[in-house]
């Protein structure tokens, strides 16, 4: 488990906290997605969660590690990946296999597991047989799932991404979801920060942060079906649920619908 | 007065083993006061197609042409490149929208900037000092945008600049791109097409490297939006909702781009609660 005990956070010269006495805790075999307006904590909670960052007051605990423990920071950092939200700035490879590998080979990971390391995260992806390709050849949905494949090949206990589909067209985004979903089943705990309440709700638990405290945390429909507390964090509903919601106001009877099939399938029989 | 491109075509790293073409074959016509969208699934070109409109890049085939000048001119072409937020140096966010009007001479920088920053609703007295990099993604994005609308551009290209923001902060920048394209041509590659599609004089959508349609928004959703299947896209769920009613027949003569006006068009197409 990653814990985080009554954890605040400021950056020097900034007036209020970016994280304001949070409390959470994140489970292994999860998928949790983190909510909120721009500059509410979300990238600073990720930060916090590997050690990037450590809090001004409370803690972090991950594995029961405390990470503001200097001689123990490899250990929180093997356990917790983070991918963050710009690809560009992660990468440091000449050709793909190289930048996958950067993080074990550090570790010293012996050369035959280094190998099997690097081409499972690069089938987890979706990128092989893009080994040898120089990473600013690759497009920018390609270069989020090279990001994504760097942070597994350190066989992480957790995965936290910032945003990793914001780049990303339709296709890339299920791409994307799938291979969270896959990493939950295979029993990471995964931390998913985005703007899309649409994907917020497939997690099993969601957390919307509001001026670095939390503002909801439960099941993602609590919050989805909460319009004014949506709008009071400055998120938009998923366009079929407005849709839908719209039409019951006008006196249709529409039932609970979540894509654009089931909304008209629904509608015209 | 327009941004042209002409059978416009590129390919990288000719003649090495791994060269790859990323465009080929295309036409586009950017005016003064119009908006046009280009869309495609990662890999298919859009940003080598900003590239080039811009100057960046030297057309592999074909050309690029502003104003009727035999290449891009400096100056008339503005550019605003995916997370453009990572590209602050300057000390304070005035001195960063600064930079652009600075070196090209501008007698009004000031005006420039503080121009440039209300239309990206960034208040220029609160923000002005700032250091760029204690701003959050959002501001921070925005004050990017603004570092290119201060030069004025004639042309306005910019790659995904509303990726990553919150809803507040993507209803600023689709009005201060709104409000661009009262003086200048528009032209923004975007993967969530949904809000521009109501404003769009045109779009381009590309697969692989190739144009598979360049025309207005009408035609474009006419077969049911048939140039998004072929080039591996997914129409936005507002519109998808309206196509999918019409195809089960549902009368629907206009498309709504907004989750509000399209639950109005399809209540009006379903003619009243059953």
């Amino acid at each position: 488990m990653i814990v985080f005990e009554a954890v605040s956070f400021t950056y020097p010269g900034a007036a209020r906290p970016a994280i304001a006495d949070l409390t959470l805790t994140i489970a292994s075999a999860s998928l949790l997605a983190v909510v909120g307006a721009n500059g509410s904590g979300k990238s600073t909670l990720a930060r916090l969660a590997d050690g990037l960052l450590v809090p001004d007051s409370g803690r972090v605990m991950v594995d029961g590690i405390d990470t503001a423990d200097e001689q123990r920071c490899w250990d929180v950092r093997s356990r917790v990946g983070l991918v963050l939200q710009n690809p560009d700035n992660q990468i440091v490879g000449t050709v793909v296999e190289e930048d996958v590998a950067f993080g074990p080979e550090n570790l010293g990971v012996p050369r035959e597991e280094l190998r099997s390391r690097v081409s499972d995260a690069l089938a987890v992806v979706g990128l092989t047989g893009l080994e040898r390709r120089e990473p600013h050849l690759l497009s920018e949905g390609q270069k989020q799932r090279l990001a994504i494949a760097g942070a597994l090949a350190m066989r992480p206990e957790y995965l936290v991404l910032d945003e990793p589909t914001a780049m990303l067209d339709q296709r890339g985004r299920t791409d994307v979801l799938g291979v969270l979903d896959g990493l939950k089943l295979a029993g990471r705990g995964v931390v998913h920060i985005t703007q899309d309440t649409g994907e917020a709700a497939r997690a099993d638990l969601v957390l919307a942060l509001d001026a670095g405290s939390v503002a909801y945390l439960g099941h993602p429909a609590g919050l989805l079906g909460d319009a004014s507390l949506m709008a009071e964090l400055g998120l938009e509903a998923p366009p079929i649920q407005v849709i839908a919601d719209e039409l019951r106001r006008s006196g249709f009877t529409v039932p609970e619908v979540s894509t654009a099939e089931e909304l008209v399938e629904a509608l015209w029989r | 007065m327009a941004l042209v491109a002409k059978d416009l075509g590129y390919t990288y790293s000719t003649g090495a083993p791994y060269e790859s073409r990323a465009l080929t074959g295309v036409d586009l016509r950017l005016e003064k006061g119009e908006l046009c969208l280009v869309v495609g699934s990662t890999g298919s070109g859009k940003s080598t197609l900003l590239r080039l409109m811009s100057g960046l890049l030297e057309p592999g085939v074909g050309s690029v042409r502003v104003d009727d000048a035999e290449s891009v001119v400096r100056g008339s072409v503005g550019i605003v490149f995916q997370n453009p937020e990572t590209q602050f140096f300057a000390e304070t966010v005035s001195a960063d929208v600064a930079f652009g009007p600075k070196n090209l001479g501008f007698s009004d920088v000031d005006t420039a900037v503080s121009d440039a920053m209300l239309a990206v609703g960034l208040e220029p007295v609160e923000f002005g000092e700032r250091s760029p990099f204690t701003l959050s993604g959002g501001e921070a994005r925005r004050a990017a945008i603004a570092g290119v609308l201060a030069m004025r551009p004639a042309y306005l290209l910019l790659d995904e600049p509303t990726a990553g923001l919150d809803r507040r902060g993507r209803e600023v920048v689709v009005r201060a791109l709104l409000e661009a394209r009262l003086k200048a041509g528009v032209l923004l590659v975007t993967h969530d097409p949904g809000v521009f599609l109501a404003h769009a004089d045109r779009v381009l959508v590309l697969a692989a490297g190739q144009p598979v349609f360049y025309g207005n928004v009408t035609d474009l959703l006419e077969d049911d939006g048939a140039p998004f299947d072929v080039a591996g896209l997914v129409l936005p769920d507002v519109v998808r909702a309206q196509v999918l009613a019409r195809s089960r027949g549902a009368r629907i003569a206009r498309f709504a781009f907004d989750a509000t006006d399209a639950a109005r068009t399809l209540a009006g197409a379903l003619g009243g609660p059953s």
